[in-house]
Order: structure tokens, then sequence, then C-alpha cells
């Protein structure tokens, strides 16, 4: 039971970082975009009012994967966020001055650049940094024999392989945001247009960011990786491939813009589920001149207990958080209309 | 540290506050209360209107005293010793501190702290500030703007969260309006 239950919360993490990567992937995207395809105010107001209503029950999935990482493996949780702390601070601060740019922006005219800068700032910050992040644990990092993060902080987590997974992450981010401010602006609009016209390059360069990660990871970085789930690896980068190519095939079609933004989603999906078989059954891997071991099931799991009633919990609670989702996008539906802009 | 050596005037204080606060909200509450929904006198109580304006500040001490009182009451311990538990359980503070964490990250981020906090505080304070100004959304200018019962209205309001705010501070004070029998003004 203690076996299954740790291989079930290994897999259950990396699907909670999934929905979060897929969910706040694109109202980061979005957010990290504004400059660039919003000109005025009301168009600002329009992307605000498209992620508006759902931004909130988006980023409690973050919430989750790391109570859940603290839960289910809590020597894991402790490496990366103690090791990473400026790099999770600046991430905070992030998602802190971008939710409340969004509340404020409406009532506080004097301040909009101000607000319109935090929104920005707020959403490129976690956008670039989780993809570095991840791109730590995946290489390794350097840890003391107490499984402490040895390396410099926050400079020392920046190498050219973390530089480039942040890139990549960074690229599907946009991406994303940029699916669905084509989706949700009016039509016809020149928000739109420019939502449109970024959608193509951005998923090109996720797609080419892809390919040099990949060959960087399998010839540079050396992760031993499990060999029985090699076919699930293979699949997997392949299912990213075919997602973002489907992505870019729909995007040609006047109509297509909910394809390419649920073709996307599949994309960050697959690329979610490469990395946890890419990982397994390590959690933390650490460098080959580290003092200590990496992070791995084994010696991060909690008690069967605790690992019990998580999944009874998670049991009952992930059907809930999904029920009012689907009732939150149900409710929130269809295009920006100009009478929808009254709180942004 | 020695447990004898913990603060226990602190602890004791900061708690017995809190508990005071419970009480001045539980009076606040309770005036504001009977002074409304009896003939809305509070409209000719200007103490009382005042009382109102101040009492967001009771939950906000009641609060702070509150977790002081938890914090330094835990001391010198992150997991009090287990009471039914197994023997030595605990979690001493200084066992609990991260290794790979140093003071100068600590002080920055604490710096970052205060510095986003306040950014925040005086953006809060600009909103609930023009709410207040605004008054309620359809009000024919006869009530004078900024009155304690408006204020204690937008800023109770806006502690609820942002985006219900001008709903709640408008309906909130319109309540209090309609209870008045002597502003008979007709309409919204």
């Amino acid at each position: 039971m203690f076996e299954f239950l740790s291989v079930l919360w290994f897999f259950l993490i990396f699907v909670l970082i999934a929905g979060y990567f897929v969910l706040d992937g694109f109202d980061l995207g979005v957010g990290a975009l504004s400059p660039f395809i919003a000109k005025n105010d009301e168009e600002r107001a329009v992307l605000r009012r498209a992620i508006g209503p759902v931004w909130d029950g988006n980023e409690v999935w973050l919430l989750t994967a790391g109570g859940a990482l603290f839960a289910a493996f809590p020597n894991a949780y402790a490496t990366t966020f103690s090791g990473f702390y400026l790099a999770v601070m600046l991430v905070l601060f992030g998602l802190i001055v971008r939710a409340v740019s969004f509340e404020f922006r409406a009532g506080d005219p004097g301040w909009a650049k101000l607000w319109d800068g935090c929104f920005f700032v707020g959403s490129l910050l976690p956008a670039l940094l989780l993809g570095v992040a991840v791109g730590n644990i995946f290489a390794g990092i350097p840890m003391d024999e107490a499984g402490n993060y040895a390396g410099v902080p926050l400079l020392g987590l920046i190498t050219p392989f973390t530089l480039l997974t942040g890139l990549l992450g960074l690229a599907m981010f946009l991406a994303a945001g940029a699916a669905w401010a084509a989706l949700k602006a009016p039509l016809p609009s020149a928000l739109r247009g420019r939502a449109v016209r970024l959608r193509l390059p951005l998923q090109v360069i996720a797609l080419a960011l892809f390919a040099v990660v990949s060959v960087f990871a399998l010839a540079l970085v050396g992760t031993e990786m499990d060999p029985a789930l090699a076919p699930a690896r293979w699949l997997c980068a392949a299912l990213v491939v075919a997602a973002l190519g489907a992505s870019i095939v729909f995007g040609r079609a006047q109509d297509g813009d909910l394809k390419v933004f649920l073709a996307q989603s599949g994309a960050m999906v697959a690329l979610v589920a490469l990395l946890a078989c890419s990982m397994f059954p390590v959690l933390v891997n650490a460098t080959p001149d580290s003092v200590g071991p990496a992070i791995t099931l084994a010696n991060a799991a909690s008690s069967e207990l605790s690992l019990f009633w998580m999944t009874v919990i998670t049991a009952v609670g992930l059907p809930l958080v999904l029920t009012y989702h689907v009732i939150i996008y149900r409710t929130f539906r269809g295009r920006v209309k100009p009478e929808d802009l009254t709180h942004y | 540290m020695v447990v004898e050596d913990m603060p226990v005037n602190l602890v004791f204080q900061s708690y017995h506050l809190m508990v005071a606060m419970y009480g001045l909200i539980m009076v606040t509450s309770i005036l504001v209360l009977v002074f409304t929904f009896r003939g809305g006198r509070i409209a000719r109580m200007r103490w009382l209107q005042w009382l109102a304006v101040l009492s967001p500040l009771w939950p906000f001490i009641a609060i702070q005293t509150g977790w002081i009182t938890a914090e330094v009451g835990r001391q010198p311990w992150v997991v009090y010793p287990s009471v039914s538990g197994p023997e030595g359980v605990s979690l001493l503070t200084a066992d609990g501190i991260s290794m790979s964490v140093s003071a100068p990250e600590l002080w920055l981020t604490i710096g970052l702290f205060i510095v986003v906090y306040l950014v925040l505080l005086v953006g809060w304070a600009r909103v609930v500030g023009r709410f207040i100004k605004e008054g309620p959304a359809a009000e024919d200018g006869d009530r004078s703007e900024g009155s304690p019962a408006l204020a204690a209205a937008a800023v109770a309001g806006s502690s609820v969260s942002a985006e219900g705010s001008v709903a709640v501070a408008v309906e909130v004070t319109e309540a209090a309006v309609a209870e008045d029998g002597t502003a008979a003004k007709g309409g919204e």
C-alpha cells in the first residue's frame, strides 16, 4: 500500500502541476503579453476581463501542488522551497502584485500606469522563473548531506540549461496567453488581430525550444532516467510536438480559436507528463559532485497514514474543484463584450 | 533559549487585549444594530457613527495580538511537545531553521515585504478614498460627502472584497438612509 501510495502521489503532484500549467498558463501569458497586444485602456480592460473571473481559481492549483508536495514529500518541499528561496519569493511577489493590479486598476485611474506595470511584471516573473525551477530539479542541484541546497542563492540556479527551460516555459505561457486572448477578444478587433499575429510565432518558438531543450537534456545533462518509462517518454514527446503542430494548423482557420487553445493546453499537459516520466522516481536531482543524495520517493515520502488520508481527501475534493471550474468557465463563456467591462 | 526566559507577560497581555477587542466588537455591533433598526436613530448619534468608523480597528488589533500570542507563546518550539502522543516528540525553533537560507536573504525578503505592503497600503487607501468620495451611486447629493456613516460603509465594504465593495457600500448606505425616517427622498 505504501509503495503504491508513494508512486500514486508522485504522479498526482505532476497532475496538479499540469493543471496549474494549463490553467494559470494562459492568464500569466495574457499578463505577460499585455504591453504588446493591448495598446489603449479599453483593450487592457478587455484583457483583464478575459482572465478576471477565472485567475483566482486557476492560481489555487499552484497552492495545491505546493501543499501536496509539503504533505506527501516533505523533504522535497523543504529542499526546493528553501533552496530556491529568493526565486520562490520573486514568484510570490509577482503573484501578489498581479493579483492586486486586477482589483485596484479600475478603482484607481490615477495609478493606472503602476497597476498596468504590475500586471505585466507580476505575470512575467512567475512565467519565467517556474521554468527555471523545473530545469533545476531535472538537471540537479548541489546538495549537502542533510539534503539542503548547497549552491549560490538565486544566481546559482541560472545555468544555460535552466535558462533554456525557463524560456521554454515562458514561450508556452505566452503562446497559451495569445491563444486565450485571441479566443476572448471581441471579434473583430485590433486586439484579437494582434493576439492572432503573435500566436503563431510564439508556438513555433515553443516548438523550437522544446527540441533544443530535449536534445540538451538527453545529450548534455546526463540525468539518469528510468529505462522502463522510455516508451512513455517518447510518447509524451511525440504528443507535445503533435499537439503544438495541430495548434498551429488550427490557427490557420478563421474560427479555430478554441481548438488552438485546447491543442496548446494539450501540449502543455504532455510536456509535464514528459517531465514526470523523465524524473521518476526522483523528485529533486543532485549534481554528480554533490555531497548528499538526490531526493527520491524512498527518502522523501511521508507516512502511509498521511498519504492515505491525502488520497481520500483528494478523491472528494478534486471532483468538486473541477466542478466549480466548469461552472465558472461556462458562466463566463464567450467573447468579452463592452457591457462586461464594468469592474475592470 | 530556556523556557523560563520566555516573555510570559507579553503573551498574557496580548491575549487579553485580543479578548478585549472581541468584547469591543460585540458592543459596537450590538449598539449599531440596535440603533439602526430602532427608527434609525443612529443617523442622529454622531458619537456612535464615529465608533462605527473606528470599529474595523477592533478585529485588526485582535488578529495581530492573537498572532503575537500564538507565535511568541509557542517559543522555543516550532511544534509544542506532544502531550498525548509519544514522549519527546517536539521541534525546537533552533532545530527547525533552514540551513540553505542565509540571513542576508531573509533581511532582503523582509525588506521587500515591507516595501510591497506599503505600496499596497497606499494603493488600497487611494481606492477606498475614491469610493468614499464618490458616495452612493444613485444619491441626489443631499447627503454630505465623507460623512462617518458613508465612510464606515465604504471601509466595511472594501474589506470584504474590492470587486463587490461598491455594491456593498451602496447597499449598506442605502439601508442606513432608508431607515432614517426624516430623509424621505424618493428613488433608488
